[in-house]
């Protein structure tokens, strides 16, 4: 039989429930508020009358986003640098974190330093444009995976959580006659699921949003990504819907009805669906990895 | 004992390491002359051993070829392989890539191919500073300074000759021959082509330089005289009452509305009522006024009250107070006003920055004197067109580049191919088709039947900006070159609609110019014109107190709109002088006098030549 509640306990209960279901409507809101605006008519949107319910249902912006020419190629260029981008980048980052484990590395204390004083001071951008150019790496696909290799932050995580590792599992490895390699990957490396798929996923939002790089590096079409692709059509809508209103004043006609507003929510609703259906099945790794990671033995 | 002192060794040897590169660093600079980073510097070495190859073969051509000897025009001559350049835009409107489609058949008629790098500021520093330069790109003067100096760009003048389209325009060597002695870093040679160079051609209006009214709520209310500014508000409250909520998707009308996305360089909402002026708001930053009519510049501190920056803080905060303006000003991004004006119809007499097009008609206030607005400049934009010095393919990049001068080229790419908007008639002269008239006036998409593309805006930044083409002629004589909305036959019929022939039984005249003619209140040519374009920019020191100036008066300004009486609106004027003060803005407004005063000279000077 279940425990009687007090009235107290209830109106407390009630309480709690009327609290949090605000705080899920103050998160959940934006994203409901973005999916409406996406399928309502586009100049209702421009002047804000838009709020709770959509108004003049139509898919004509995902249709104009859809119809963008490369797209198809630029999501394949997307999910592989993610994909390749994630699974190099977590590697070389978790076995340079297992270096830095060793005690009998050469020089430990000083390299780690080094690399860590990395998160603190940056050459600027021109350098590392100049730098990434002497490597081959301009308009190549190259520079999603090469230069995002070893996250340091990320690196210090993972050390953190290798390092709660106990000594003998090694140790009896070692015996056994297991070189470094060997020890990392079929002992050390999975005990490090949470912090793997936490830092995995903070690589794979980064490859996933990341357009700057685009911007800097590639100037060929079919090495465009997504969200560059998105960033670039964005900017024309906003620039040719300015420029065709005005030219439309001599003929007495309105303009373009494609309006930036409905394009930049448009947009942000097809980069973010893919993470969001992501994040799920991670999130259980997500708060213990982190955790791991922060606090120490 | 030992570990600590490798440590240290290490660190010293570190620390050396790091020395020996910012004196390298320094190094080169020091011998290379002004430039931006040691890399550019190390590129800039190859550069002008590049540029001086390029230069002699430039010689060879022009021996060859014979010193006063023009090219043929390119679009005439058979091409039996294209060339490709690449471009790096003045802005994202040119889309990036291999040009396909009817825009390729443009550029396939001067035997080009044309890729596109995609524009952003931090390409353009990151390329810039790399010298990774496209084969054109256009670049403002501060960087085409440092590109001169750096050897990254060609010298164009001996290969003037190789652009008929530049080198037999007579607008062009003018603006050339400014760019020599003024933007040619002492060189006294041509580096760079400025763009936008024309002469501003008379319209049927001023354009944004115009009060404009909601033509449909005016006539409804029975067209209100306004005799004055001060009639505006009480015209509002009619039209108001007629139109309570716009007829196009029932948005709650104002009588203006502002918007706060504007303020980047000053309180932007000042535009469209110094325009209403004949005034322009291009030395607003540095708190000066620009009388274009008479010719005149004033202090806005020494004004006071008797500014038109005071008056229009005042006619803004007495449309709140009286109820005709948008209360939600402050929180509209301008791409939000922009759709209550223009798409929603939702705004009687638009100010701030939106002028209001299609549905908007201007009204003439007697007293006061209007100009045209001026988009060309008889010198060029301080944006230039380049060539870089490591091109491979110099003929093909200065074919792409007499192409930006090459009105009919223009014409084709906003008019698109034969037989989609426009055709051949019997008589051999350009007419519109059916489809045409129909596109430009709404009734149609601008997709062209024949490709399936869409008319957008790609490379708008020509060389030349006028209205005409050269060869496409029309039985009234060239056909305009932007589109087909100003073309006769489609005037013909978009005069017919039912607001203009209301606005000319209303006022009496054909067009808006007409009727300021009649009452000798038009201006095609201010004292003015092009002043600006002689007025260097401030250093950086100066840079910030502008700045700081600026966030000052933006901040007051918005104060001052919602101000709820007449007294905290003056205590608030009086403060934000007293705090522009304080900042240093007399010694701004000072400066920028003295600097008007100069490129009024320099102006007057050229044009004497």
């Amino acid at each position: 039989m279940g425990k009687k509640m007090s009235a107290a306990d209830i109106t407390y209960n009630v309480l709690c429930g009327i609290v949090f279901a605000v705080f899920s409507i103050i998160c959940i809101f934006p994203f409901y508020y973005l999916f409406i605006c996406t399928i309502s008519d586009p100049s209702l949107v421009e002047v804000g009358k838009i709020v709770f319910l959509p108004k003049g249902l139509t898919l004509k912006n995902y249709r104009e986003v859809l119809r963008l020419p490369n797209l198809g190629n630029s999501a394949l260029v997307t999910l592989g640098r993610t994909v390749l981008g994630t699974a190099s980048s977590l590697f070389v980052t978790s076995y340079l974190a297992y270096f830095f484990t060793r005690t009998e590395m050469w020089g430990r204390k000083f390299w780690y330093r080094a690399v860590v004083a990395t998160m603190y001071f940056s050459a600027g951008m021109i350098p590392v444009y100049l730098n990434n150019k002497m490597l081959g790496l301009l308009n190549s696909f190259w520079i999603y995976i090469v230069p995002g290799l070893v996250g340091v932050y990320n690196m210090i995580l993972v050390k953190t959580s290798m390092e709660s590792v106990p000594a003998e599992l090694e140790e009896s490895a070692v015996l056994d006659g297991a070189g470094y390699l060997t020890r990392f990957t079929k002992i050390i490396l999975p005990l490090q699921k949470p912090i793997l798929a936490t830092v995995g996923l903070f690589t794979a939002v980064g490859h996933w949003n990341d357009f700057f790089t685009t911007q800097l590096y590639i100037t060929k079409p079919k090495l465009y990504t997504l969200q560059f692709l998105l960033y670039e059509f964005q900017n024309q809508v906003k620039n040719a819907a300015s420029q065709i209103n005005s030219a439309s004043e001599a003929a007495g006609v309105g303009g373009s009805n494609i309006q930036p507003t409905g394009i930049r929510l448009t947009l942000t609703a097809i980069v973010i669906i893919p993470i969001m259906l992501v994040y799920p099945f991670i999130q259980k790794y997500y708060v213990k990895g982190v955790m791991i990671g922060a606090v120490k033995g | 004992m030992r570990k600590k002192a490798v440590s240290k060794l290490l660190a010293l040897g570190l620390s050396a390491a790091m020395m020996v590169s910012l004196a390298a660093c320094g190094g080169k600079n020091e011998s290379g002359g002004e430039s931006s980073g040691s890399a550019a510097q190390e590129e800039s070495g190859q550069e002008t051993d590049s540029q001086e190859e390029a230069g002699q073969t430039g010689e060879n051509v022009q021996a060859d070829s014979g010193e006063a000897e023009i090219a043929p025009y390119p679009d005439e001559q058979t091409w039996d392989h294209l060339d490709r350049v690449t471009l790096y835009p003045f802005d994202t409107n040119t889309t990036s890539g291999l040009v396909t489609g009817y825009k390729a058949d443009v550029l396939a008629k001067r035997g080009l191919e044309m890729e596109v790098w995609a524009y952003s500021d931090e390409k353009t520093n990151a390329i810039l500073a790399s010298g990774d330069l496209p084969d054109i790109m256009f670049v403002k003067y501060d960087n085409l300074k440092t590109m001169i100096e750096g050897g990254l760009v060609l010298n164009l003048e001996e290969y003037l000759n190789q652009m008929p389209h530049i080198a037999e325009n007579e607008q062009i060597q003018t603006a050339l021959n400014y760019t020599r002695t003024y933007r040619s870093a002492d060189t006294g040679e041509v580096y760079g082509i400025p763009i936008q160079i024309g002469v501003e051609e008379e319209a049927e209006d001023t354009g944004r330089n115009a009060v404009k009214v909601n033509w449909k709520a005016y006539y409804a209310a029975g067209c209100p005289e306004i005799k004055s500014v001060d009639d505006l508000i009480p015209a509002m409250k009619k039209m108001l009452e007629v139109m309570p909520e716009s007829e196009e998707d029932g948005t709650k009308c104002w009588g203006t509305i502002l918007n706060a996305g504007s303020d980047d360089q000053y309180w932007g909402n000042m535009q469209l009522w110094y325009k209403w002026f004949g005034y322009e708001p291009d030395s607003l930053p540095y708190l000066v006024e620009t009388d274009m009519i008479k010719g005149e510049h004033h202090s806005i501190l020494e004004e006071n009250r008797d500014s038109l920056y005071y008056k229009g803080l005042k006619w803004y905060n007495e449309c709140l107070r009286e109820g005709v303006m948008d209360p939600d000003s402050i929180n509209n991004e301008r791409q939000v006003q922009k759709a209550k004006v223009e798409t929603s119809l939702a705004c009687m007499i638009p100010s701030g920055t939106c002028a209001g097009w299609a549905g908007y008609r201007p009204i003439y206030i007697p007293g006061m004197s209007l100009y045209q607005e001026n988009w060309a400049k008889p010198y060029g934009a301080d944006t230039y067109v380049v060539i870089s010095a490591n091109t491979e393919n110099v003929e093909a990049a200065l074919r792409a580049v007499d192409m930006m001068a090459d009105f009919d080229a223009y014409f084709e790419i906003w008019c698109g191919p034969e037989g989609d908007l426009w055709e051949y008639g019997e008589d051999g002269l350009v007419y519109p088709t059916e489809f045409g008239i129909k596109s430009a006036l709404g009734e149609e998409t601008t997709v062209f039947e024949s490709t399936g593309e869409e008319r957008v805006l790609w490379l708008d930044n020509f060389i030349i900006k006028r209205n005409f083409t050269d060869s496409y002629i029309g039985p009234d004589g060239p056909r305009h070159a932007r589109g087909l909305a100003e073309w006769p036959e489609v005037k013909e019929i978009s005069n017919q609609q039912d607001e203009i022939v209301q606005w000319r039984e209303t006022f009496g005249y054909d067009t808006f110019v007409e009727q300021l003619k009649a009452d000798n209140a038009y201006v095609l040519r201010s004292p003015l014109d092009n002043v600006v374009s002689f007025c260097p920019d401030p250093d950086d020191a100066m840079k910030l107190t502008v700045d700081a100036v600026k966030d000052t008066v933006v901040e007051a300004s918005w104060k001052m709109v919602y101000a709820k009486n007449d007294e905290e609106f003056e205590g608030l004027w009086d403060q934000m002088i007293k705090d522009c003060i304080d900042l240093g803005a007399e010694d701004i407004v000072s400066w920028r006098l003295d600097e008007l005063s100069k490129a009024k000279e320099t102006r007057d000077s050229l044009e004497a030549e």
